[in-house]
């Protein structure tokens, strides 16, 4: 069950709806027309001219463009149907998740990284990151600040970091006490938008990060910041290490960074598919 | 050869006046020393780097692998003039890179960049021996390092026919004039005109991310430096250095602020007579002691 309206959804906007039946189901257009809650009323769903109309109680995926580019599925199942004034379909929202719309290829590629650091404070305890057995939350999160963004957002407020005078502004790390700090770290994936870390301590969404890693097969190294955008926990390791698996949205790339990163992801399939080729 | 490129601290780091042992008692002697109210976001940056680098090389074979920091914490104790806990560091680095450009750097094609920091590790480890006066650690540094390199030369045929990508075979090829450079090669011409000749070769795309970059800029640095001729010395590294520049983000961290690399040449175009513009990469041991003060006044 959803347990809050489905953000991302507007009135009036067009969706698809899959309808899987023993008895024949299919793909439809339609359209949203209201929300509220989980409540969802759809424009009943039309074939060759004639009404689909689902039985209660059926299940169906709505898929809908959301506001940023990516797609929301929607799994309903038919509460509702009306004739009059029109046709309309009222179904109750299951479950719901976005699926990322990608601006770049991504290719899977191991680097481990001269330098990953996070802008904050530092952890509780000095061995957080490696030591079995601590999950390396930082001191803040520990201080009854868990939850907040960490929004320290050293480009923007760079010259308050750099001079320690601190920026509250509700979300930042005081800046009396952030600074980049390491993080143990290795970039599992790539693209010319963003990486995928695997981070032995927890790095929340939010969180600023900047990574210095040599390009894959060539093109030297880069410096780059990005946003934490998703931060996963993945259990230990054989060590009983932490592992986080984390998205990282670089920011305020350069279009010649970005050049250089597409070229990278570029020659990292250029190169994977000479080595299938190779046997 | 080697050690012909080994370079001393400036006295900038002997003037601190400050006790010796006063700053690692500081940094090591609390739990947070980078809570300390007085620090600039550099300064807690060293002291937590440096008390985590300590750390990890106190616990030895436990720690784990984590060049990253090994080199980091190097940076941190050479910029506040701990050179025996910044040769530790660099010293402990040195064969992680050389496992990490022999193992993941193989499949990522980066085993070039891992053997390029492999042997700055090596060489900083070489030169904050010479600075602490510990001739016999320098010599066992001096060995480390040429160790390195003779495992990278031997590897580099393998890389380059194991990669289809021309710019992976370039990046290795300027390893080993790195190599060549460091350990006196007498081969080291021969490396520089092969580099050269798989640079002109490259095609239009792959050039644009070779034009300019670290690699471009190291290989006409280190062949000004070779080539003896000083007064040419000061333009190559200074294109050099702005080029590292280019790299830092606002606000530095550690990473930004020295290049060990620029510090090798920069020692050996000093040797040779250059007069040389301030590098802004290649900072004197001790150059930010400045940063820890507020941790022993």
């Amino acid at each position: 069950m959803v347990s809050a309206g489905i953000s991302g959804l507007r009135i009036g906007q067009t969706c698809e709806i899959t309808i899987e039946a023993a008895e024949g189901g299919g793909q439809y257009k339609s359209r949203i027309e209201d929300v509220e809650g989980e409540s969802i009323k759809v424009a009943m769903p039309t074939h060759r001219g004639e009404l689909v109309v689902p039985a209660m109680g059926r299940v169906m995926q709505i898929a809908v463009q959301g506001s940023g580019g990516g797609t929301i599925f929607i799994q309903a199942e038919v509460t509702g149907r009306q004739s009059q004034p029109f046709p309309v379909l009222t179904v109750r929202a299951l479950s719901a998740s976005q699926q990322q719309a990608r601006s770049y290829f991504r290719a899977d590629v191991t680097v481990w990284p001269t330098e990953c650091s996070v802008w904050g404070e530092s952890p509780v305890d000095h061995g957080a990151g490696n030591t079995p057995g601590h999950e390396g939350q930082p001191a803040h999160a520990a201080e009854g600040h868990a939850g907040q963004a960490a929004h320290p957002t050293p480009a923007a407020h760079g010259t308050h970091a750099a001079n320690g005078a601190g920026s509250h502004d509700g979300h930042a790390v005081p800046a009396h006490h952030a600074f980049w700090r390491p993080v143990h770290a290795s970039l599992h994936d790539l693209s010319g938008g963003g990486a995928a870390l695997l981070v032995h301590e927890h790095l929340r969404e939010g969180d600023r990060v900047k990574l210095r890693f040599p390009l894959p097969h060539g093109g030297g190294e880069v410096t780059t910041t990005g946003e934490v955008r998703r931060s996963i926990s993945r259990g230990r390791d054989a060590q009983g290490e932490v592992r986080w698996d984390v998205g990282i949205a670089f920011e305020n790339v350069k279009a010649e960074l970005r050049d250089r990163l597409v070229k990278a992801v570029n020659r990292i399939q250029a190169e994977d598919r000479r080595r299938q080729q190779a046997g | 050869m080697a050690a012909e490129t080994e370079t001393k601290p400036s006295d900038q780091a002997q003037e601190g006046a400050l006790a010796p042992g006063a700053l690692m008692f500081a940094i090591l002697g609390g739990e947070h020393p980078e809570r300390h109210g007085g620090l600039s976001v550099v300064g807690r940056e060293l002291a937590y780097t440096l008390h985590r680098a300590i750390d990890h090389l106190e616990r030895g074979a436990r720690a784990g692998q984590n060049p990253s920091l090994l080199m980091r914490g190097g940076k941190a104790a050479w910029l506040v003039g701990e050179v025996d806990v910044a040769g530790n560091c660099y010293r402990a680095a040195l064969p992680q890179f050389v496992e990490l450009a022999e193992g993941a750097g193989r499949n990522a094609g980066t085993s070039a960049d891992y053997y390029r920091l492999a042997l700055a590790a090596g060489w900083m480890a070489m030169t904050c021996a010479a600075a602490s006066e510990d001739e016999k650690q320098r010599v066992a540094d001096n060995s480390a390092l040429r160790g390195a390199i003779r495992q990278m030369q031997s590897s580099v045929q393998r890389l380059q026919g194991n990669t289809g990508q021309a710019l992976t075979r370039l990046a290795l090829d300027i390893a080993r004039v790195r190599g060549g450079w460091l350990s006196g090669d007498m081969d080291l011409p021969r490396y520089f005109v092969q580099a050269e000749q798989h640079a002109n070769a490259l095609d239009t795309h792959s050039k644009s991310a070779f034009v300019g970059g670290r690699d471009q800029l190291a290989l006409a640095a280190i062949r000004s430096v070779v080539e003896d001729r000083p007064e040419q010395h000061g333009a190559a590294l200074s294109r050099f250095d702005a080029a590292l520049q280019q790299l830092a983000v606002q606000p530095p961290s550690v990473t930004d602020l020295v290049d060990e690399e620029l510090l090798a040449l920069q020692a050996a175009a000093l040797k040779r007579g250059a007069k040389l513009p301030a590098l802004k990469l290649a900072p004197a041991a001790g150059a930010h002691v400045s940063e820890l003060l507020p941790l022993v006044a």
